[in-house]
């Protein structure tokens, strides 16, 4: 605001008036001064949302091509099979007599050194209280105590139908708390404020506990306690995260395999069974549902109330086991048969060019050749461009694939459903979930509502459904319901109402993006079930600070997050910004330098609105893109002493790449193994039919193996990844990074690596 | 221009009214609180529009009437962005709530009796609780181009503090503070007071130093 126009302005009001209009003088500026800030508000939430959601797409992606690759696989011996086995499922459902070998944490021992919390069972309230406490002074939990909690949880749940019906009766009032996320500060919290569980006070949790928080393991101690304790009052609903595919992702298994170094994979693998047994829905006195996601036009709560829940292992994934072994032979014929008509998934190479393969291990001209095609010039940006441009593309694709080649993905709805999976039941074994069950939980974890009618593809997460007020409404009426309560989705307050007040949305892990971002909230329902709301900060320090003061703190975290973002596409942006610079006068228009930001990261952002604070000068309208992108990385290189494409790359992979590392890692080891590493290129040869010898993959794990101790560890992974990376970006085709085999066995060790880097990486 | 019996409600706002409707050509230059866009526009619409005498050669207004053309359609994005922003369902559609959000952070700064006139503008025949884009977009694009609802320099905001300041000491206790602003002119909800006292309020006088306090906002808003 500048002052040089008061000449014009002069006050000569009466006495009375005078004051009247010069309150509403300020009103106006303040008024004006809160929206902007609560536009800024609204855009930090933007990016928050827009980079968790853009991870969620990239993992139901990975698991759509390793489960591509794996349907696809046949394996030609018990060993083979068994380590597919491991590397998605782990398991097959642990039969009774195989849960009793996770009854043998008796053996364990409890060194006298110990001084955290003990347990004994069967659980008194004391127990579970003690073992807040203890959480809250940092303590931890003995593995042998988990896996004993978690023997009897699973015990516990199984017993459990899918719909929990709990009644108003019983309880003078019942707490619906919504997702935590590891966050044990705010759990604590609502214990604090709220009261512990007892006969009188009756728990809802609405699922995710884990992930992403640092606490997630002490949370499900916790829960699983109290629901030990009080098993009438104090409920549980499964998350689209109690789920080891998501927890590969977001944390929870690295926090396990930290925590518990030499049980961690123990303890996973019956938390994987667990999960499994945790009920999908809560219905209070009949009238009101609880469940994480949300529902669909096609949601039925016979179905759901059925169907064996213990079968759906994951909804990142249908179907993963056996097919190997029954449809092999199928599978061969049609591929045979009918190899033209089944299309390339979306994450292969959209062959537009004859059928050759991308590359080809055993030739090295052919090699070169490939490489070089795949060097960053016009050809891989053509590429990049015919396949991910736009998301909503890559979405349709996707889904024309999936239908061609009938491959079941959580995208489809609505055609008719194959039944073919459980014709195929092997006596003695539990059978697999039908599609159409397993969308029907896909459904109820997944969803968001939303306020137009009807209901279409969650195409933003990736899975489940958005649905209108319409669908809604018609399962209140069908089921004769009142509302609706959910969670999944984090609300600046903690909790929302939509549909007309139908449903109400309710999360509790308060400050989720950032220090101040979100407040919690839980809901507590009395016999009248109107719903009666409280919300909180569980971080005693937002409380000091004015709205001003914690919006831009996280609107900072905001943007240092998409600073980040932007970073790690600086090539991208490069290539981009030149062709908004015709002329080569190394100049673009703000205009330009938004669309062509919003074409590389497709966040769907206001930038616009960001623009003053991502670029500092606006010069005439114009920006000097090399040197804010040179100002991006300055920021980036001043935190981490690193090269600066190095570092790009990094960024751009790194969440991949980890998740990727952890799904061959199928022991929770820490460290590839040769047996992992050869087997994960097992799959991909034998679907992408590449003749790779064992000495060939041997070379290659060796190679990638710096420090030759014979596995392979993160930062090995990461580092070939990038050597990679690098040698393509430059253009050096011949030069492969690891020289020393790179052409004397007649494979080269990069291309590998080249293919994973486009078809898992392909944004 | 006919919308200007709106905004009888501000003595401000009906001065400023007068020094765009007397002086166009000599506003659209030296408007510096007006957004850089925005006085990019009006400085080229003036030059076309206005002052038909520059119009010197037909590249000349060629080029302008170009520029003028691209100016307007930044100018939509920006409105569109704005809109974008609470358009949470991606359905052109915002709450009604939202809309002086939308209005004020695109740096107009209506009262709320002129907010809710034009609310009224962009508003269903039939209420629905939500205002559709295709509605708002003229409304919103005239009151732009028409430099509506300027927003209030930073000394006529300290005379007004003055004028409630009436002993001249140079604050305002915290109780005066509260009465003027939620029992004169537009009065504040109680958050709305909470929130403003939550900044402006020292705590150890119990009082609010206003000059300190609009220099603090100010900048912060840059």
């Amino acid at each position: 605001m500048g002052s040089s126009t008061s000449i014009h302005h002069h006050f000569a009001f009466q006495n009375a008036e005078k004051a009247f209009k010069a309150a509403i003088l300020i009103q106006r500026w303040y008024r004006r001064y809160v929206a902007r800030l609560e536009m800024r508000r609204q855009c930090t939430w933007s990016i928050f949302q827009s980079i968790e959601y853009a991870g969620q797409q990239d993992q139901v992606k990975l698991h759509d091509f390793f489960s591509y690759l794996m349907d696809h696989f046949t394996p030609d011996s018990h060993h083979e099979k068994e380590f597919l086995d491991r590397m998605f499922t782990e398991e097959r459902f642990p039969q009774e007599a195989e849960m009793e070998k996770y009854s043998d944490y008796e053996s364990i021992e409890v060194p006298d050194s110990y001084t955290g919390p003990h347990l004994s069972f069967p659980l008194l309230p004391d127990h579970a209280t003690a073992l807040v406490e203890a959480f809250r002074l940092k303590q931890q939990l003995h593995a042998r105590y988990v896996l004993n909690l978690l023997y009897e949880a699973r015990k516990h749940l199984a017993q459990l139908p899918n719909i929990n019906r709990l009644s108003t009766c019983y309880s003078e009032e019942i707490t619906v708390c919504g997702d935590l996320h590891g966050q044990l500060d705010d759990l604590i919290f609502i214990f604090y404020k709220n009261g512990l569980p007892s006969p009188e006070r009756a728990y809802v949790f609405n699922g995710d506990f884990v992930d992403r928080g640092k606490d997630s393991i002490e949370i499900l101690m916790v829960l699983f306690a109290f629901m030990l304790v009080y098993p009438k009052e104090f409920h549980l609903n499964r998350g689209n995260h109690e789920d080891h595919l998501m927890n590969l992702r977001y944390g929870f298994t690295k926090e396990v395999m930290q925590k518990y170094k030499v049980h961690g994979k123990k303890i996973l693998r019956i938390l994987q069974d667990v999960f499994c047994w945790l009920p999908l829905a809560t219905l209070i006195d009949e009238k009101v549902l609880i469940l994480h996601g949300g529902v669909s036009d096609r949601t039925d709560l016979e179905l759901l109330a059925k169907l064996d829940r213990h079968k759906i292992v994951s909804t990142l994934r249908y179907k993963i086991r056996k097919e190997n072994d029954r449809q092999t032979e199928e599978k061969r014929k049609a591929h045979q048969t009918s190899s033209a008509q089944t299309s390339t998934p979306w994450f292969l190479p959209q062959s537009r060019s004859p059928p050759s393969l991308p590359f080809h291990l055993g030739s090295d001209k052919a090699h070169k050749a490939s490489l070089s095609s795949s060097v960053p010039c016009s050809a891989l940006l053509e590429h990049t461009e015919l396949a991910w441009l736009g998301r909503r593309s890559v979405d349709q694709e996707l889904e024309r694939c999936q239908q061609r080649a009938s491959f079941p993905g959580i995208w489809e709805k609505e055609e008719p459903l194959p039944q073919t999976s459980e014709a195929h039941t092997v006596p003695g074994e539990l059978p697999e979930p039908t599609l159409q069950e397993w969308r029907q939980v896909v459904d109820i974890l997944w969803s968001d509502p939303m306020m137009q009618e009807g209901c279409k593809a969650n195409t933003v997460r990736g899975g489940g459904c958005y649905f209108g007020p319409d669908v809604t409404e018609q399962l209140l009426q069908k089921y004769n319901l009142q509302f609706l309560i959910r969670s999944h989705e984090c609300k600046p307050e903690g909790y929302e109402f939509c549909h007309n007040r139908k449903v109400l949305t309710i999360f509790s892990a308060s400050n989720y993006y950032e220090v101040g971002s979100n407040r919690g909230a839980y809901v507590k329902l009395g016999p009248s079930l109107s719903p009666y709301i409280v919300q909180y900060q569980a971080n005693k320090a937002t409380h000091m600070l004015t709205m001003r003061q914690r919006i831009s703190r996280v609107e900072e975290s905001a943007l240092r997050a998409l600073r980040e973002k932007l970073f790690a596409h600086s090539s991208d942006l490069l290539d981009e910004f030149k062709k908004h610079d015709a002329d080569k006068t190394g100049l673009i228009t703000l205009t330009d330098w938004a669309t062509a930001v919003e074409s590389v990261l497709h966040l769907g952002l206001p930038w616009r609105m960001l623009r003053p604070q991502l670029v500092n000068s606006s010069m005439n309208n114009t920006l000097e893109y090399r040197s804010w992108l040179k100002d991006l990385a300055k920021e980036q290189l001043s935190r981490e002493n690193i090269q600066s494409s190095l570092l790009e790359t990094l960024y751009r992979n790194r969440s991949n790449l980890e998740t990727i590392f952890r799904i061959i890692d199928s022991d929770h080891s820490g460290f590839i193994s040769l047996d992992e590493f050869r087997q994960t290129w097992k799959l991909f040869s034998s679907h992408m039919n590449i003749d790779i010898t064992d000495d060939c993959i041997c070379d290659l794990a060796r190679s990638i193996d710096f420090n030759k101790d014979g596995h392979i560890d993160i930062n090995e992974f990461l580092e070939a990844f990038r050597l990679v990376e690098q040698s393509s970006s430059e253009g050096q085709a011949a030069d492969c990074p690891q020289s020393t085999n790179a052409n004397d066995s007649g494979c080269s060790s990069s291309a590998p690596w080249e293919f994973w880097k486009k078809k898992i990486n392909p944004t | 221009m006919e919308p200007a019996r709106r905004f009888c409600s501000s003595p401000a706002a009906s001065q400023r009214q007068g020094a765009v409707n007397g002086k166009g050509e000599e506003g659209g230059l030296q408007f510096n609180s007006i957004t850089p866009w925005g006085a990019e526009l009006f400085t080229q619409l003036s030059g076309s529009v206005l002052n038909p005498q520059l119009k010197k050669k037909k590249i000349e207004h060629a080029t302008s009437y170009k520029r003028g053309k691209l100016a307007l359609a930044e100018f939509h994005k920006k409105i569109k962005e704005a809109f974008e922003v609470f358009d949470h369902e991606s359905n052109n559609t915002v709450d009604v709530r939202e809309i002086g959000t939308i209005i004020r952070s695109l740096g107009c700064c209506p009262s709320e009796g002129e907010l809710h006139d034009l609310l009224a503008e962009v508003e269903e025949e039939e209420p629905t609780g939500y205002i559709r884009y295709e509605k708002f977009l003229p409304v919103m694009t005239k009151v732009l181009l028409e430099r509506r609802y300027r927003p209030i320099p930073e000394d006529v905001l300290l005379r007004a503090f003055e004028v409630l300041d009436s002993a001249k000491r140079g604050f305002l206790t915290k109780e005066e503070l509260i009465k003027y602003m939620t029992e004169e002119g537009e009065p504040f909800s109680q958050e709305e007071m909470e929130e403003m006292l939550s900044a402006a309020i020292d705590p150890d006088s119990n009082s609010i130093n206003y000059k300190e306090y609009i220099t603090m906002m100010v900048i912060d808003e840059n």
